[in-house]
């Protein structure tokens, strides 16, 4: 993470898994305080931008210690020209962003009969 | 006054992408064990990119305070665990009065 100096704000990067089928692509990124609300989602210009938005909790006690990143997610992705933009899924569970990123019909295999 | 302790990070020790039945939270005496075991969610025979840590995982933290282990809550929301340990009786500080003469 880059210091947080001029008001940019910080980022964390979520780790993914990426999985690869005959139907397209499936991103699972850990974004653990991240809840459906807090999600951003956006493709542009051949980019899809994930952003997870973590709930502020309020602090209750005096912190004493701190390992987790307060800052939100993000990772940006190029997404290959085979894959249908308008036919993204994505749903969070436990804090996993599963992202399904489906081929366009034209370019998944297709078994040809012969006459 | 109780002490809260988040356990969780984008490290490896995380319990995020688990159930809630998969978690094991174990007080004994001053020291509180978080383990589970992640398993993979995928099935894909082709590509397959990975960052993610799977497998068993364990934690352990010594508590600075003895705690009331009747009183200890635990929740599981959005991948994060919150483990709420509210210090024993006996820990707190107590006021006493002086009478001066």
């Amino acid at each position: 993470m880059t210091p947080n100096e001029d008001h940019r704000p910080a980022f964390v990067t979520p780790l993914v898994d990426i999985e690869t089928t005959d139907e397209g692509y499936v991103i699972r990124a850990e974004m653990p305080g991240v809840e459906k609300g807090g999600l951003e989602l956006t493709v542009d210009n051949g980019e899809l931008t994930m952003l997870g938005h973590r709930k502020q909790t309020e602090l209750t006690a005096e912190l004493i210690y701190r390992e987790i990143q307060p800052h939100d997610f993000r990772r940006v992705y190029e997404l290959d020209p085979s894959i249908d933009t308008t036919k993204l899924g994505a749903k969070i569970d436990a804090g996993i962003l599963t992202v399904t990123l489906p081929k366009a019909e034209t370019v998944k295999p297709r078994k040809i009969s012969v006459q | 006054m109780s002490i809260k302790t988040k356990i969780n990070s984008s490290s490896s020790r995380s319990c995020h992408g688990l159930k809630k039945e998969e978690i094991e939270i174990l007080l004994h005496d001053a020291t509180l064990t978080i383990s589970g075991e992640r398993k993979h969610e995928g099935s894909s025979e082709q590509g397959f990119f990975t960052e993610r840590f799977y497998g068993k995982f364990q934690r352990s933290l010594t508590l600075p305070t003895p705690v009331d282990p009747g009183k200890v809550k635990a929740s599981y929301r959005d991948g994060l665990l919150q483990v709420v340990l509210p210090k024993a009786e006996e820990a707190k500080p107590k006021q006493i009065e002086v009478d001066l003469k």
